[in-house]
């Protein structure tokens, strides 16, 4: 029972963090339709960028994934204006071959990290990465506790933003028809754009925030994209509580598999998991039939 | 077959042929030829699927180390090698049909990331197979006496009947299916195309086709590792290939893996892997931002502006 309680505990704290790492994804294919495989290089990134901060200027790690957050919007909103405006479309949307183009920006992404900070696992440990805070049966890093605490902020955040403002509403309009949206005189492209910068500052603060958690390298953002592609098909592509239920479904399951399979076998259940739901439930566990 | 590809087949394959008999190239650059024709079977194998149907697999190395352990396993235990091949392909297509038939009802982005959840849970499971795959350290492979010279020879007969078998699946009354499948799905099933079996069939060829490189890969390197031959990178290189060459063409995946073990080779013995990671990326978004169809899109540029003078 004890064990049972810790593991429920552990993952949902888990699961704040596994939707931070989903929200930008989720959003960039709400607005646009496209697949960015490059999120998981953006996390990456971020990642180390909360480490340099820290270990060069002994920035705290919280912090810096709150700087993190507007350099990595920059850096979306400019890829966005660069090269994904430019990609092939067809008529349903965009083209198969867009998948390779934010791939190709991946692998960019990857050489640059393995070029400044070389293949080796990094990790960020300061004199209160080892505190818990234990309630009766059940033990909890702190790290973990402020993780979940900013996942819960962050989907606040982001709740608001796209529910309550005006922004809100055009990125809601842009998903539902681009085509209306010009006719009425909204900008796509500006919109786009700022989408795509979001998304990256919301990964990039997902990514601070893992680092002061996991030990991560330049591939580090594989293992967190399958993750949030996971949490995205769980949630049906494309709502914020979609997703925070699809987040909170794979850590808990994670979670318990602990209890089943050895701890090296744990990323696979994700992947099971993926490839179940996407072929039994491709709509997610919310959403309507006939998305695809 | 027409003449417009037997002619240029017979040429370019007679060269490959030819070049060993003529010009001590020495051990070092056969070594490098095989595996280069290697890369021309996988990856016209993953053209079969990735090219003429449009479904993109991030995944496809499950196959190549299907084929590698198979192979290896089976002559490992006395089995003559070429039936070792043919079970090393044969349990691949099979493995293909198995996720392939719920899988292939997905399309584009979906179908693209359910292959990176299967390639990456194979490869963990085989990680973690150490009885048959050896683990971490790998498995030592067993074949035999070989020679440079002779596995040349044979990768390239081999590269030829995946080039042939490729070209039958494209000019046959089934490549003409799978091309109105990658048009448009829907449309393909209303004319009386049945996209799931069609698709399964398309993925269970192209799964032995990489079956068979993985097997002759097995045989010339020797050793075998699971990270290797099932890992991510590789699915990666089974993608550049066609990519560089020409997605969905004939010629894409073998000019894209001579292209592919040149730089490569150069690219190692100049620059560290980090930047070379970063040359391959920036090669992927110029293709797909400036010519989709890859060299071989970019010779017929240059023969229609060299035609309209």
């Amino acid at each position: 029972m004890d064990r049972a309680l810790q593991l429920t505990a552990s993952g949902l704290l888990l699961a704040g963090l596994y939707a931070m790492l989903a929200y930008g994804l989720a959003l960039v294919y709400g607005v646009m339709k496209v697949v960015n495989l490059a999120h998981g290089g953006t996390i990456m990134l971020a990642a180390f960028f909360t480490w340099a901060l820290w270990d060069g200027l002994g920035l705290y790690p919280l912090l810096g994934a709150v700087v993190a957050a507007p350099v990595f919007f920059v850096i979306g909103a400019a890829l966005y204006l660069t090269l994904v405006r430019r990609m092939p479309m067809t008529g349903k949307g965009p083209s198969i071959e867009s998948l390779l183009l934010l791939f190709g920006v991946w692998t960019i992404m990857r050489s640059i990290a393995y070029l400044i900070w070389g293949g080796d696992d990094h990790s960020i440990t300061t004199a209160t990465s080892q505190a818990r805070v234990t309630l009766g049966s059940v033990s909890l890093p702190d790290t973990r506790l402020i993780a979940f605490a900013v996942g819960v902020l962050v989907t606040i955040g982001l709740a608001t933003l796209v529910g309550r403002t005006r922004f809100g509403r055009a990125i809601r309009a842009a998903a539902q028809d681009p085509g209306a949206c010009r006719l009425v005189g909204i900008d796509i492209e500006r919109i786009n754009a700022v989408t795509f910068g979001l998304a990256a500052s919301l990964g990039a603060i997902g990514g601070g925030v893992a680092a002061t958690i996991f030990a991560f390298n330049p591939e580090f953002g594989a293992v967190a994209m399958l993750k949030a592609f996971v949490i995205i098909v769980l949630g049906g592509m494309g709502s914020i509580a979609g997703v925070a239920l699809g987040a909170l479904v794979l850590a808990l399951t994670e979670s318990y598999a602990t209890l089943f399979v050895e701890s090296a076998l744990t990323n696979m259940v994700g992947f099971v998991m993926l490839v179940a739901v996407l072929v039994l439930r491709p709509e997610g566990l919310l959403g309507k039939r006939a998305v695809r | 077959m027409p003449t417009e590809i037997v002619l240029p087949a017979v040429v370019a394959f007679g060269l490959l042929w030819l070049v060993p008999f003529v010009v001590d190239v020495g051990e070092y650059y056969l070594g490098l030829g095989t595996l280069a024709l290697i890369f021309v079977i996988a990856g016209l194998g993953w053209n079969v699927l990735g090219g003429l149907v449009g479904q993109i697999s991030f995944g496809h190395a499950v196959f190549f180390g299907t084929g590698a352990y198979i192979t290896a396993r089976a002559a490992g235990a006395g089995v003559p090698f070429a039936a070792a091949l043919v079970m090393g392909a044969a349990t691949a297509a099979v493995y293909g049909v198995l996720w392939g038939y719920p899988t292939l009802r997905l399309r584009g982005p979906y179908f693209a990331i359910a292959t990176i959840g299967v390639g990456e849970a194979t490869r963990i499971a085989m990680l973690n197979l150490e009885s048959f795959t050896g683990g971490a350290s790998g498995l030592q492979v067993h074949t035999g006496q070989t020679s440079a010279f002779g596995d040349y020879q044979l990768a390239l007969l081999l590269a030829i009947l995946a080039f042939v078998a490729h070209v039958v699946v494209q000019r046959s009354k089934f490549g003409v299916g799978l091309s109105a499948i990658r048009g448009d799905v829907d449309a393909a099933s209303d004319v009386g195309v049945d996209p799931a079996r069609y698709q399964v069939f398309a993925l269970a060829t192209s799964a032995a086709l990489v079956a068979l490189a993985g097997g002759w890969y097995a045989r010339v390197q020797k050793f075998i590792e699971p990270n290797d031959v099932f890992g991510f990178e590789l699915s990666v290189a089974l993608i550049l290939i066609p990519l560089i060459g020409g997605l969905g063409t004939l010629w894409g995946p073998v000019l894209g893996a001579f292209v592919y073990i040149v730089v490569q080779e150069t690219l190692q013995a100049n620059l560290s892997a980090a930047l070379s990671l970063g040359i391959y990326g920036a090669l992927v978004v110029t293709i797909i931002l400036v010519e989709p169809l890859g060299l071989v899109g970019a010779g017929r540029r240059v023969r229609r502006a060299v035609r309209r003078r």
